[in-house]
């Protein structure tokens, strides 16, 4: 087969570096490919870092924002109902049925508003509801302001994990109010749709020109991300204002 | 006494092996010790055959073909996470190969070299580097580059040495019978040395690693815990 050894020579030692290229592109192909999966394992490690702290974060505004409607709820209702059961007992006359029937409704209405407050500051309450529940209650709220009148329609609701919607609800929060403060709005309406959850009002708008950075939108975008939800914000001067969160990819 | 430039670095090698022996013994690589030791003996005689009263190095290259697996198949054990059905399957085959090389041991001329061994055995030893190599690479757990993975030198070492000692050592016989040659001298005998190289260095940085990756990874306390 071979003429001489001089051919041999060169066939193993051609042989011989073929194998040890081969050796050697293999090896270093598993060194990219650990590298590469080092760096993989890295950014999910921050991922779910941002993640955790932005719903830490959430929760603590959640919170916070609880604690403002309570405080709120109680000096405007609770508070109100008992002043005048108060009243109602200060100038009660033996026999006076309708007073009394009166008070006995009012003290009714008083621990009603009190179980419902109750409820709201179970923390594992906003798990427990879904998407169109948390934002129907936000919108009642509005609607009891008197300020405001609210839309709501629903095609079908949205199911998403406790974390996740926990953060949701977090900036629609947001998105409410920036309405009760900015907007000058009269009415608010909201739908959901195919994965897809608008908010909008009939309030001034803002123009897209920074004047708008007070509003804390790179906040609501922010938090989208961290989600997996895209926050789209559309507004028209002397027209009102639309976010629409899409939860395709959730 | 002939020390040819590999022996110096299976020497260096095995020093280094002594030195931070408390560290390759936390990366389960103790058997490299004795493993050194035995092919440093074994190199040591060989090269100098003559003196020690020996006619030919071929006896003493077959010994070493005959007894280095055993060495290697504990590292092996050792190294690979086994699963216990596969771990008893490893042990079997391990055993029935060194039944084998045993009887290719005594059945050959001492003028011959034990090449059918030293192909079995290479393959294995390339195999399980594979397989050594694909564990480390998708254990999750391991977040260190690969060039910091003591493991992974072992592997490499072992990978190039045996792609080339299957040739060279393969075809012994046939490159002494047709005087294969560079500049005089048998073509083996110019790359086993240079392999022989690469193997002990890599083992040597291997263990250096294994000093510096446990350094790095767990504090003075838990040192002092372990000696």
């Amino acid at each position: 087969m071979f003429e001489t050894s001089q051919e041999v020579l060169t066939t193993i030692i051609a042989v011989v570096l073929i194998l040890v290229i081969i050796a050697v592109f293999f090896l270093l192909m598993l060194i990219y490919f650990n590298n590469k999966k080092i760096q993989n394992i890295r950014e999910k490690e921050k991922l779910k870092k941002e993640f955790d702290q932005a719903l830490l974060q959430t929760q603590l505004e959640v919170q916070e924002q609880t604690m403002k409607q309570i405080s709120q709820e109680i000096h405007d209702n609770i508070g109100q109902v008992l002043s005048l059961v108060n009243l109602n007992l200060q100038t009660f006359a033996p026999g006076d049925v309708e007073k009394l029937s009166d008070t006995s409704i009012l003290v009714n209405k008083a621990i009603t508003d009190l179980r419902s407050l109750s409820k709201s500051l179970n923390p594992e309450s906003i798990g427990k509801k879904s998407v169109v529940e948390l934002l129907q209650e936000e919108l009642n709220l509005l609607e009891r302001s008197g300020r405001f009148k609210t839309k709501f329609e629903v095609q079908d609701d949205i199911s998403l994990p406790t974390n996740q919607l926990i953060i949701l609800y977090r900036m629609i929060q947001e998105v409410l109010n920036n309405i009760i403060k900015h907007s000058e709005a009269t009415a608010v309406n909201a739908s959901i749709e195919k994965k897809k959850l608008t908010i909008s009002d009939n309030g001034k708008g803002f123009l897209n020109d920074g004047s708008y950075a007070g509003l804390g939108l790179n906040n609501l975008r922010q938090r989208g991300k961290v989600i997996g939800a895209t926050v789209i914000i559309e507004s028209v001067a002397d027209k009102g204002t639309s976010v629409t969160f899409s939860l395709d990819n959730l | 006494m002939n020390f040819a430039y590999y022996i110096v670095i299976q020497l260096i090698s095995l020093l280094i092996g002594l030195i931070y022996f408390r560290y390759i013994k936390l990366f389960a690589l103790q058997v490299m010790v004795p493993l050194l030791f035995f092919v440093f003996g074994i190199e040591i005689i060989a090269t100098n055959a003559g003196l020690f009263g020996f006619k030919t190095n071929l006896y003493i290259y077959n010994t070493y073909v005959l007894l280095s697996p055993i060495f290697y198949f504990v590292l092996f054990l050792r190294l690979i996470k086994f699963q216990p059905k596969f771990k008893k399957i490893y042990i079997t085959t391990s055993l029935v190969f060194f039944l084998f090389f045993i009887v290719d041991y005594f059945s050959i001329k001492p003028s011959e070299f034990n090449y059918y061994s030293l192909t079995i055995s290479m393959v294995a030893y390339i195999i399980l580097s594979l397989i050594l190599l694909f564990q480390i690479v998708t254990d999750d757990t391991r977040q260190v580059p690969l060039v910091s993975e003591p493991y992974f030198w072992i592997a490499s070492g072992i990978i190039l040495f045996g792609l080339v000692s299957i040739i060279m050592l393969g075809l012994h016989t046939y490159i002494v019978r047709h005087q294969i040659r560079i500049g005089g001298v048998a073509i083996y005998r110019i790359i086993m040395p240079m392999v022989n190289a690469v193997l002990y260095s890599c083992f040597a940085y291997a263990f250096y690693l294994c000093k510096s990756y446990f350094t790095r990874m767990y504090d003075s306390e838990i040192l002092k815990s372990t000696q």
